[in-house]
């Protein structure tokens, strides 16, 4: 095998094995139960709980390229071809696997949410707001009564005319609130990134249980977002709730609409936590330790890939690999 | 035993449940705008509440147009029978996700998500508590108030 792709072999390898490996920490850190903790508040669980789906490939693909492509490249001498063994090429498969899976992923969903927003906004005439609502907003004539900020860099709100109709002046600016707090937390970004996470985690159920939990903890942080902890507030948007959920209500809608099976249970929590007079309210509202972990990780990763000896064993681990069965 | 194939749900059937399509034929038939009192013949079975609902639900989906003569509201089709499958086939919305959920889904947060007929007992649920939570917090409010006007009137 040529240098070139002997690199690219042993990089796809490792990503492989060191993301597998992850997954199994992350399937088992989810397991435990610690980080679905309802104590935090739901901004806090909510980042963590991407932080936790992103952690196979974020580890891997650290380590790969902070690590073992510096020592490969540092220490393979210069050959013109070098054998290799089976368990080098079966890994390197499987990785390139993985990352063809969830780049592929992510690549059909950003084109079926492409293909929404064009279809959508054929029939959608922009609303305007005073104060402006910072972010585009359309109106969109359909019989499918939907709110929803859509797209994944520059999303866009949009709304059914029927509920647009249905809702007065501070109705409106409540829903836009809400999707402001989807906005500013780069939500749509997040759950794009986790659709197409490239690891052996998205096939497990823990992938599903992960997504779901952030998905409502997204939800209660939009929420908390929109009505700044006000009583008032919280109870003109749980009323607002059920108003739009009733305008979307009937037989056929759920079909049409996203995580049917899902709704119900969603829409009865969050009006109660709505209902409920402080929630979360001794939840820590910052996240200090977490930022000190990425860069204890950060600065660990560096501090080996600075160290020779540290990168020669990296290096002889990889031969290890590439040796077997050959 | 013969077993016979579902015929494909279509936009139509999706959009409108059995009731809500009765309700549609009937006007469309009439072909005039009708009260519920000139529907209620047409739906024996059918309380009178429940017709005005439908019909209240199909006005507030946009596909009736209202007017009100006397003190009694009259329902009339937007559209045609035609126009309105056809625009159903082509809804905006309507398009919407796969089934299968290993399928690419378009990425989009909803300010609240859909829920089916059979939620309504939920949603009159809810309802109950956000009025219940609404008086409390009325009730809240006033009684501070209350005791300022009593010692004024001191």
């Amino acid at each position: 095998m040529s240098r070139p792709l002997l690199l690219v072999s042993v990089a796809l390898a490792s990503y492989a094995l060191l993301s597998s490996l992850a997954s199994l920490v992350a399937v088992v850190a989810w397991q435990s139960g610690g980080l679905s903790g309802q104590n935090w508040s739901p901004a806090i669980r909510a980042r963590r709980l991407v932080m936790l789906r992103a952690f196979p490939t974020a580890a891997a693909g650290l380590i790969v390229s902070i690590l073992v492509m510096p020592a490969f490249v540092m220490f393979e001498p210069v050959r013109a071809t070098e054998p290799v063994g089976p368990i080098l090429i079966g890994l390197a498969i499987v990785g390139l696997g993985l990352l063809g899976a969830g780049f592929g992923s992510a690549a059909m969903s950003a084109l079926a949410t492409w293909r929404v927003e064009r279809r959508w906004l054929r029939a959608a005439r922009p609303l305007d707001f005073d104060p402006p609502a910072g972010v585009p907003t359309y109106a969109v004539d359909s019989f499918t009564p939907i709110v929803a900020l859509v797209g994944v860099f520059a999303p866009k709100l949009m709304a059914a005319r029927t509920i647009v109709d249905a809702c007065d002046q501070d109705e409106w600016a409540r829903i836009v609130a809400h999707e402001r707090g989807h906005l500013r937390a780069w939500d749509n970004l997040k759950r794009w990134l986790m659709a197409g996470a490239p690891d052996l985690l998205r096939w497990t159920p823990a992938h599903h249980a992960i997504v779901l939990a952030w998905d409502d903890a997204a939800e209660d942080a939009a929420d908390d977002a929109a009505t700044a902890g006000q009583e008032k507030a919280r109870l003109d948007l749980a009323a607002l709730l059920v108003k739009v959920a009733r305008l979307s209500s009937g037989p056929g809608w759920t079909a049409a609409t996203i995580s049917p099976f899902i709704e119900r249970d969603r829409l009865d929590r969050r009006v109660r936590r709505l209902l409920s007079s402080s929630p979360n309210a001794d939840a820590p509202r910052s996240a200090p330790a977490q930022a000190l972990i990425l860069a204890a990780i950060a600065a660990t990763l560096l501090t080996i890939a600075s160290t020779p000896g540290a990168l020669k064993t990296v290096y002889e681990a990889v031969e290890a690999v590439v040796a077997v069965g050959r | 035993m013969s077993d016979t194939a579902r015929p494909p749900r279509t936009h139509f059937d999706t959009a409108f449940g059995p009731l809500e399509s009765r309700v549609l034929d009937a006007l469309w038939s009439r072909g005039t705008a009708a009260c519920v009192r000139d529907l209620q013949p047409a739906f024996s079975g059918v309380a009178y509440t429940t017709l005005m609902t439908t019909l209240d639900r199909l006005f507030r989906k946009g596909v009736l147009r209202r007017d009100k003569i006397g003190r009694a509201f009259f329902y009339q089709p937007q559209v045609t029978r035609d126009e309105l499958r056809s625009q159903l086939a082509g809804s905006t919305f309507a398009i919407m996700l796969p089934d299968d959920a290993s399928s690419a889904r378009p990425i989009l947060s909803q300010f609240v998500e859909a829920v089916g007929d059979r939620d309504r007992a939920l949603l009159d649920e809810l309802e109950g508590l956000v009025r219940a939570r609404r008086q409390q917090l009325e009730r809240t409010m006033a009684a501070p108030r209350d005791a300022i006007s009593r010692k004024d009137a001191k």
